[in-house]
């Protein structure tokens, strides 16, 4: 696996009157305050503000959930839930954080193989 | 209110609907339904059907555009597709294949 850059200046942003249905993959760092449906695949950091509304499997680096998702997510380096998050599906990734307040069903995987091209 | 930006290296297939204003400087493919303004930037990219309130077209479309008030195809722009729009604008420099069909307001 290569060992991407993280920016920390995001480059994408998804405002909350913006709704997506569809596949959405990049290399940049994303922040989403709308609703996307469909798949995200994305080399680098997603964000997932409170107004957001994902439902998605989602391939990323790193993930930090203030809002809510829906669906499995595979990480391969960081997930964070705040208490702000409402999650439901599957989390894989070698670190995940889970803040009090934050509501989570589903199932939890901290050590996993990642999958060919991520 | 903020204005969603598609950046460079984001690649979208499917449709996206909303009502703030959006800037593409990605790839977007499939349908664009905004109740605002739409800017597709030099490096953008899209291959959509798209109804807009607006359009500034600075980067590639390739597909139907009905707007609501205005299309703009600057000078870098590229644009292949039937259009629907009270008013128009082409600068020198544009490249513009299709239909053109200025509704009367």
């Amino acid at each position: 696996m290569k060992k991407m850059v993280l920016t920390s200046k995001p480059e994408g942003f998804i405002g909350q009157g913006i709704e997506i249905k569809g596949s959405l993959t990049g290399d940049e760092a994303l922040i989403v305050e709308g609703k996307i449906t469909g798949e995200i695949s994305l080399n680098n950091h997603l964000t997932v503000q409170e107004t957001a509304e994902i439902k998605a499997n989602v391939e990323t680096v790193e993930l930090t959930i203030n809002g809510n998702l829906e669906g499995k997510v595979q990480v391969s380096e960081l997930i964070t839930v705040n208490s702000t998050a409402q999650v439901s599906g599957e989390l894989y990734a070698p670190r995940i954080i889970i803040e009090e307040g934050a509501r989570f069903n589903g199932h939890i995987e901290m050590d996993f193989e990642l999958p060919e091209g991520i | 209110m903020s204005n969603t930006v598609i950046g460079q290296t984001l690649v979208i297939d499917g449709e996206i609907v909303g009502d703030e204003s959006l800037t593409i400087l990605g790839t977007v493919k499939g349908r664009i339904e905004l109740n605002n303004k739409l800017l597709v930037e030099n490096e953008g990219n899209v291959e959509a059907d798209i109804i807009v309130d607006n359009i500034t077209v600075n980067g590639t479309v390739t597909g139907n555009v009905d707007a609501r008030e205005k299309i703009e195809i600057e000078s870098t722009g590229q644009m292949i597709g039937d259009i629907r729009t009270p008013k128009l604008s082409i600068k020198e420099g544009a490249i513009f294949k299709g239909q053109i069909d200025m509704v009367m307001e």
